[in-house]
């Protein structure tokens, strides 16, 4: 289903140092299957080469090692940082494991320990080697759209919680992406502790990236984009928008929730209280302020749940970044493409005027030409070789630029329309757990206030 | 003591109903406002007393001329009988149409005051006359004065600051209406006060001003020593026994006020919630525009929302019309029985005074603990009304809604109704209560402090994952809900607790397995592990 993708170097390569111990035919190997499809010499146990192959293409498990990724831990450190100062931060652990199908066990395969900026550093290189593929994002830096009862404090435990969730929400999906999956660099984010940042620096993808400026140019001055992509754009716009304004909003519910909740316990008080002074009714009046209690101890659990349900809110929030991402390359594509045609176009033009000898395009040359005397013949000759030379190569690269262009659009549409199933499918099965609790919570509440009210009855 | 027929205003002395002819029985004056000559059903059924000696007293007697010893001994028969309930009641008042008077002088409103009874001390078995709260006020005090050993229902507020509160909205003058409703109510169910002859004029005279004029000159008559007796005689200065009753009275009063305020807040951080609600219901549909696939799901929590605003706007109304007038009418009334007294002058009326009021007070009581247990009720009840309403089923039912209703069925079992007695969940029940610190006795109501979280089941990532497969099955067992939750099953990138079944009927793969990725890696490590 999915092409080679346009950078097949990426994949499977070692780096430009020698890597790191884990090279070796298999890998080669599995370039191999990638561009030919035939897996002949490879080592190992060679019924899984050909249900690796197969794998691809179905969803049909059978026979096949699962393997899960799991973070499974978070720990606070402290070590020193770049300036050579005192900091703390949260490692988490991740722990990869291979699991037999038949019986179930899991091996442990790997363990080791990250920070979230090791997270942010492969995400960014991800985002430079596959511009055409909607990269799935890291949950957030700083907790926003916090309730007030929330810490909005990076250290509290209930944050680095719900980022280790988050964390591990995004190694699954890019295991299960059926392009980054494979590539070396992620494989060595899970294999390899040490001397992985230098790994991925040394790939220079920092300075592959595209400046944000060229971008934002291009945006500006892009003449002819693909429509979808500028639908997309828009559609990507208003998604971030609208969720934003959700989460926000959910937000404040929460809070008041929790105050009509909450206060409810000072019933369970009051009753008590009142019930120290009265004969026949205590009884009753003293159980039914217990009921208060448990209802008004039930709401933390209620919201708990909710944020998970804001959590994938979220993360199609920061998701719709990684669209607009890919509609801003197509965008720097078309725009150099253009730039590249246009300036073929004028070079084409030139040249003609230089040999027919009629000026209608303002040239430098032109004008100077015109000021200090005419050129000889010989240095015309000169000049319109140069510029043959010159269109030929440009219409070269034109050429190459519009495949180029062609394929990123392909891809890039693919995987888009891989997201959008993906991203349905996920917010619908969210929007069915969240009403699913909503139910939840209303059966709660009767089963209370049924309680409460058999409670006041034997008053 | 037997007395003659009844004529024109209560006669002196007590008489036995069964030495009267009915005032229905023979032909004559049934004259009824409103023209209607048949009995009302209610008048008719009153007959049941039988060998019960049910000898009521005439409490008419004007002021001074009170006698003690019957009066005792008529209540400690009256205590043997159980309530009067419906059945052998032989009185009825009702307060209700409001009406505005506008007059040169000032503008007022009237209450029409529409009496039924059999009793003898009155003339007709129906009245209707129109009274307005000046009346009800010189109805009090008259009350006060002649019964000065009794405890009076308390009146509605007297006054109102004009400017903030509006004397002719519709809502204030429901509020008094019903609370003056309920003062002739209290007065009727008294089984002194009821035939207390300023009662009764006031049920039924049609000019209530002659009479007040005339009763003013009476008064002035009767001289200096009256005063004296039913100078303000209240619970204050009473023997050891009565003190009691003043220290519940004061700590009861107490309470309530505190269940008032909380009551307040609660309807105000309900309010609250729904100006909030209100936003957010319209954001899915906004966002619901921008979909295609999602617009369906969208528009179903959209109007999921819309339903709960519907039916906490509901609620916040209905505790606010019913529960919190009740509540503060309570409070007025166990008020208006603190009055300070006067130092107890006359020592050898003492006994009959305690005993009235002790009969009173047993009275206010019993009476108090069936409207509790009303009121209460009835809060409760509104509140499962409202859990209820939310989640009602459409009158469209949406494919979202279905599911749900589906998936949580399954993950919670059957519905409610448990044994309410084994209410008290198995497991630690964390008490708000006792974490709450620094909450006073007479401290604004404020929001406890710190939750408690129980949470030792979030660890090693097992549970709790956001991801497409987020079926929630996190909600608790039925019991109580204070347990800690199983989460047992496979994880998936969004799963919170799963089933494998559930799992194959998403079509979903696990993870990892997607890509040939994974095993290769088995491969190249075991090559390199040797």
């Amino acid at each position: 289903m999915e092409q080679a993708p346009p950078d097949l170097e990426r994949q499977w390569q070692p780096a430009p140092l020698e890597p790191l111990g884990h090279a070796d035919a298999g890998l080669q190997a599995a370039v191999g299957e990638e561009a030919e499809g035939s897996r002949d010499e490879v080592p190992g146990d060679g019924t899984e080469h050909a249900l690796g192959l197969g794998v691809l293409m179905t969803e049909n498990n059978f026979g096949l090692k699962k393997i899960e990724i799991s973070v499974s831990e978070a720990e606070k450190r402290t070590g020193r940082n770049a300036m050579n100062m005192q900091e703390t931060y949260t490692a988490y652990l991740i722990e990869t494991r291979s699991v037999e199908h038949t019986d179930g066990q899991s091996v442990l395969t790997d363990s080791l320990w990250r920070r979230y900026s090791e997270f942010e550093l492969l995400r960014n290189y991800l985002l430079v080697y596959y511009p055409h593929i909607v990269v799935p994002p890291l949950p957030e830096k700083r907790a926003e759209f916090v309730w007030h009862k929330l810490s909005a404090d990076n250290m509290d435990p209930d944050f680095v919680e719900r980022r280790r969730i988050g964390l591990e929400n995004f190694l699954l999906r890019v295991a299960s992406h059926p392009i980054l999956c494979r590539d070396k660099i992620f494989y060595l984010f899970l294999t390899q502790e040490g001397n992985w940042k230098e790994t991925v620096n040394e790939t220079g993808f920092q300075l592959k990236a595209d400046s944000r400026l060229k971008a934002l140019n291009a945006t500006f001055r892009v003449k002819n984009p693909d429509k979808r992509f500028t639908e997309l754009k828009h559609y990507s716009d208003e998604l971030q928008s609208v969720i934003s304004h959700l989460l926000r909003v959910r937000a404040r519910v929460a809070d008041r929730l929790y105050g009509v909740y909450k206060v409810h316990g000072n019933y369970g008080r009051v009753f008590s209280e009142w019930s120290a002074i009265e004969k026949e009714m205590g009884d009753g009046l003293q159980s039914a302020g217990h009921h208060m209690d448990v209802y008004a101890s039930s709401i933390d659990d209620i919201l708990e749940d909710e944020e998970h349900y804001a959590d994938q809110l979220k993360e199609y929030l920061f998701y719709a970044e990684a669209l607009r991402a890919v509609c801003r390359k197509h965008e720097l594509m078309q725009y150099d493409l253009e730039m590249a045609a246009q300036d073929l176009a004028s070079k084409k033009q030139q040249c003609e005027e230089l040999a027919t000898g009629t000026v209608r395009t303002f040239s430098l040359k032109g004008m100077t030409t015109k000021l200090f005397g005419q050129e000889t013949p010989e240095q015309r000759e000169a000049r319109i070789k140069v510029l043959e030379e010159q269109i030929n190569e440009g219409e070269q690269q034109l050429k190459s630029k519009n495949l180029e262009g062609r394929e990123f659009v392909k891809n890039a549409w693919a995987d888009i329309e891989r997201f959008k199933e993906q991203k349905n499918h996920d917010l619908k099965e969210a929007l069915i757990s969240y009403a699913v609790m909503q139910i939840s919570m209303c059966k709660k509440g009767i089963q209370v206030w049924t309680n409460a009210k058999e409670c006041f009855s034997k008053m | 003591m037997s007395g003659g027929p009844p004529k024109g205003l209560p006669s002196t002395g007590p008489h036995s109903l069964l030495d009267m002819p009915h005032p229905l029985a023979g032909s004559s004056s049934e004259e009824a406002v409103g023209g209607d000559s048949t009995p009302s059903p209610d008048l008719l059924m009153a007959r049941s007393f039988g060998d019960k000696d049910l000898i009521l007293p005439n409490g008419g007697t004007p002021a001074g001329t009170s006698s003690p010893a019957s009066s005792s001994s008529l209540l400690n028969r009256l205590q043997l009988d159980d309530d009067i309930d419906g059945e052998t009641r032989d009185l009825f008042v009702t307060v209700d149409d409001p009406k505005k008077h506008v007059c040169t002088m000032e503008t007022y409103i009237t209450y029409r005051i529409t009496t039924k009874s059999t009793r003898v001390e009155f003339d007709l078995p129906e009245y209707s006359v129109r009274r307005r709260y000046q009346d009800f006020d010189w109805l009090r005090n008259k009350l006060e004065e002649s019964q000065p050993t009794h405890l009076i229902p308390p009146l509605p507020e007297k006054f109102v600051v004009k400017g903030v509160v509006d004397r002719f909205s519709e809502e204030f003058v429901e509020t008094r209406r019903k609370a003056l409703d309920k003062f002739l109510k209290r007065i009727t169910d008294h089984p002194v006060l009821s035939f207390n002859e300023h009662f009764n004029v006031f049920l039924t005279a049609k000019d209530l001003n002659a009479y007040k004029r005339q009763g003013m000159a009476l008064l002035s008559r009767v001289g200096e020593s009256v005063k004296h007796v039913t100078g303000g005689y209240k619970l204050r200065s009473r023997p050891l026994e009565f003190a009691a009753i003043g220290d519940y009275l004061d700590t009861f009063a107490l309470k309530l006020g505190t269940i008032d305020r909380i009551a307040q807040r609660i309807i105000k951080e309900e309010i609250e919630y729904l100006v909030e609600l209100r936003e957010y219901g319209p954001v899915y549909s906004t966002w619901s525009a921008l979909e295609g696939e999602l617009a369906e799901p969208l528009e179903g929590v959209s109007a999921c929302i819309g339903n709960c605003s519907t039916a906490l706007e509901e609620l916040t109304d209905d505790m606010t019309e019913d529960f919190l007038p009740v509540l503060r009418e309570y409070i007025l009334y166990s008020d208006s029985m603190k009055v300070p007294a006067d130092v107890e002058k006359c020592q050898d009326r003492m006994e009959c005074f305690n005993a009235d009021l002790k009969a009173d007070m047993e009275r206010w009581q019993s009476n108090k603990r069936q409207d509790f247990r009303q009121l209460l009720m009835g809060m409760a009840d509104k509140n499962i009304q409202y859990y209820e309403k939310v989640m009602s089923v459409p009158a469209r039912p949406s494919p979202l809604s279905e599911e749900a209703r589906l998936i949580a069925r399954e993950s919670l079992g059957q519905g409610p109704a448990r044994n309410p007695a084994a209410a008290t969940p198995a497991g630690p029940c964390p008490t708000v209560r006792d974490a709450a610190p620094g909450l006073g006795a007479e401290a604004p109501v404020g929001v406890p402090t710190g939750h408690s979280r129980a949470h030792a089941a979030h660890r090693s990532g097992s549970s709790l994952l956001p991801g497409p497969l987020g079926l929630a099955a996190s909600c608790a067992p039925e019991s109580g809900g204070l347990q800690s939750r199983e989460r047992a099953g496979p994880r998936g990138p969004w799963g919170l607790s799963l089933k494998a079944s559930s799992l194959r009927l998403l079509g979903l793969p696990y993870v990892g397995s997607e890509s040939s990725f994974y095993s290769n890696l088995r491969v190249t490590k075991e090559g390199s592990m040797e």
